[in-house]
């Protein structure tokens, strides 16, 4: 082949991805030293640090080196992966992003809070040669303007929740569409299932950096079309094995609506979602330029009405082909909230986003929003495992949010349901959408949380 | 996000470009707005809003969840002043709304790097701004700065 029909067909290949890079323009953004990755913590790191202005930026009964290596043994500890994070080593330096040192810093400058703004928890920068992708620097940083801990304390951030999220984005990877994984996007204060990797986030690793024996998953490969046959480009796709609860998201090709997915050996329901609501294309860094579909509803392969499964063996090699049509979903993004089983009109915090439950016990989910009443539980599904809706439990609530009726259903979490994740699925007639991986089913906090 | 951001505009994007920043820390792209109307803060021709990333030379910086626009985009922003004088997203890609051919605005992001959450609360939610007219959505902008000024002179 001469240079020029290399070019051509490189340029004309379609990029599928078996997780959200962490730019999809540049997907080959990666760590070539992932076999021993070396971040430095700034000394000023301690419990009891305040910023410039005075106020708690960790709090003094935080223990932050223990969730620093926390969240670095968390990745080290994948066994389907060959990454590994070196001991972090202490450091006068700061967050210089040329002088190819990963540090860890809790640094209150002007440049540092211009960097930040006044939103993000935190942010970690990525240098990279834009010839092969290769990370040269990967510095995280804290924002002065929230309150980190490691206690679970009232109006705190989760320091090793945060950082554990960080080290992804210094592996290269996005966000993800699964919404209770690490690698979502925002978080909750007085949260820390972030802290636990979801298969989804182990599954980035194993296909980016597997182990030297292989990762012993198999492979899905496919494409997701509308009706009429034209692509979905920046589709969401999803495999879920409801016995495992293995949930692991990644997006269509921006060009030509092809999936890829490596996935741990199961019995996979597969469904394409378009993305809006808790996830749009700006949260997964697609640039605004570029053609997203979003007018179909989420559709399982083998149709909503009767799905079928699809058995993954380890190194096989599948492919799989999704229709999906419209009308675009009914129901727009739900507000939900948990709450003690069987409680009533009580005071309540809702979220946009994923709501940690606790294993081994009965909770109350609550849902409100547009397009949501009037609910029955024909409606109402959740796909994962041991997480079971209480037949005859679905009320509406005495409360109401934003003029729109709260319903309440209770659900049984198994005492062996931990670290996994439960999606919401909520159909009328012919209307369905899939809230992925919305509940992060986890233990119950250690410390108590008090308001 | 009104009481928030120290510019409103309505606009254009004309141009964008990635540059170092003065002390060669970091790499930034920049997007030039030519700005239709100005909601808060002094009328303005010309509005440069700033944000992380981008690639200079051959090297490429990435800040996952940072809001990015494209030429000829028609947008209506809401920024806030940086303390290095950038202008930039408020609540990142949550400041920015796209204003589509019919005139509708639509918002771009929900949320983005780790920000954390916010619990249904009392105010105008964000969402309920979807698909609305932009006349509409500045109407409300405008109202909402008037209170606010009228409550500072009491
Ligand atoms: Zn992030």
């Amino acid at each position: 082949m001469n240079r020029t029909g290399l070019v051509a067909f490189l340029l004309s290949t379609s990029m599928a991805w078996s997780y959200v890079p962490l730019d999809p323009a540049h997907p080959n953004i990666h760590r070539s030293d992932y076999a021993n990755v070396q971040f430095l913590v700034n000394q000023a790191v301690a419990p009891g640090l305040n910023n410039a202005n005075g106020s708690a930026w960790i709090t003094s009964d935080s223990d932050p080196l223990g969730a620093i290596a926390g969240a670095l043994s968390t990745w080290s500890g994948i066994a389907t992966s060959a990454l590994q994070f070196a001991p972090a080593g202490t450091t006068a330096a700061v967050n210089t992003p040329t002088d190819r040192q990963n540090v860890i810093v809790f640094s209150d400058t002007p440049a540092n809070r211009s960097l930040l703004g006044s939103t993000v928890l935190a942010l970690t920068t990525c240098m990279y040669m834009a010839s092969d992708g290769a990370i040269t620097d990967s510095d995280i940083v804290f924002n002065p303007a929230y309150t980190f801990s490691t206690s679970m304390a009232y109006n705190t951030v989760d320091l090793q929740a945060v950082l554990t999220h960080e080290l992804g984005h210094a592996l290269g990877a996005g966000h993800t569409t699964v919404l209770g994984a690490s690698m979502f996007q925002a978080t909750s204060y007085n949260d820390n299932h972030q802290a636990t990797l979801s298969p989804d986030d182990i599954a980035f690793a194993a296909s980016r950096y597997p182990a030297q024996g292989g990762n012993g998953n198999g492979i899905l490969i496919g494409k997701a079309t509308l009706s009429n046959g034209s692509p979905i480009r920046g589709g969401a796709v999803t495999v879920l094995d409801p016995s495992s609860g293995i949930t692991i998201g990644s997006l269509t090709s921006l060009t030509d609506g092809s999936f890829e997915f490596q996935a741990p050996p199961g019995n996979y329901l597969i469904y394409v979602e378009p993305l809006g609501g808790y996830v749009v294309p700006a949260n997964l860094n697609i640039p605004s330029s570029t053609v997203v579909d979003t007018n179909f509803q989420s559709t399982f392969l083998g149709g909503n009405d009767n799905p079928s499964m699809v058995n993954l063996t380890a190194g096989a090699s599948l492919s799989v082909n999704i229709q999906a049509d419209g009308p675009p979903p009914m129901f727009q993004t739900p507000y939900l909230a948990t709450d003690s089983a069987g409680s009533s009109g009580d005071m309540v915090l809702f979220e946009r986003g994923p709501v940690s439950i606790s294993s081994g016990q009965a909770a109350d989910i609550l849902i409100s929003g547009p397009g949501i009443d009037p609910l029955t539980e024909q409606d109402l599904q959740i796909l994962g495992a041991g997480i079971s809706i209480r037949a005859g439990t679905l009320r509406k609530d005495t409360i109401s949010l934003n003029w729109q009726p709260v319903y309440r259903v209770t659900v049984d979490i198994a005492p062996a349901a931990i670290s996994t994740l439960g999606t919401l699925v909520l159909s009328k007639g012919s209307n369905l959408a899939t809230f992925t991986g919305v509940f992060a089913v986890g233990q119950a906090p250690a410390a108590s949380i008090q308001p | 996000m009104v009481d928030r951001s120290d510019l409103i505009v309505t606009g254009q994007v004309t141009r964008t470009w990635t540059a170092w920043d003065d002390q060669r820390q970091y790499i930034w792209t920049h997007n030039e707005i030519a700005a239709h109307t100005v909601d808060k803060g002094s009328p303005i021709q010309k509005v440069v809003v700033s944000e992380p990333g981008g690639v200079v030379d051959g090297v490429g910086m990435r800040v996952a969840g940072m809001p990015n626009y494209a030429q000829g985009e028609e947008v209506m922003l809401f920024l806030e002043r940086m303390p290095n004088g950038y202008l930039r997203t408020l609540g990142l890609g949550q400041g920015k709304l796209r204003v589509a051919v019919d005139g509708r605005v639509h918002l771009t992001q929900t949320g983005a790097d780790l920000i954390r959450i916010r619990g249904a609360r009392p105010g105008t939610a964000l969402e309920s701004l979807e698909a609305l007219p932009a006349s509409q959505v500045r109407q409300l902008v405008t109202r909402l700065v008037q209170q606010r000024q009228s409550g500072r002179q009491q």
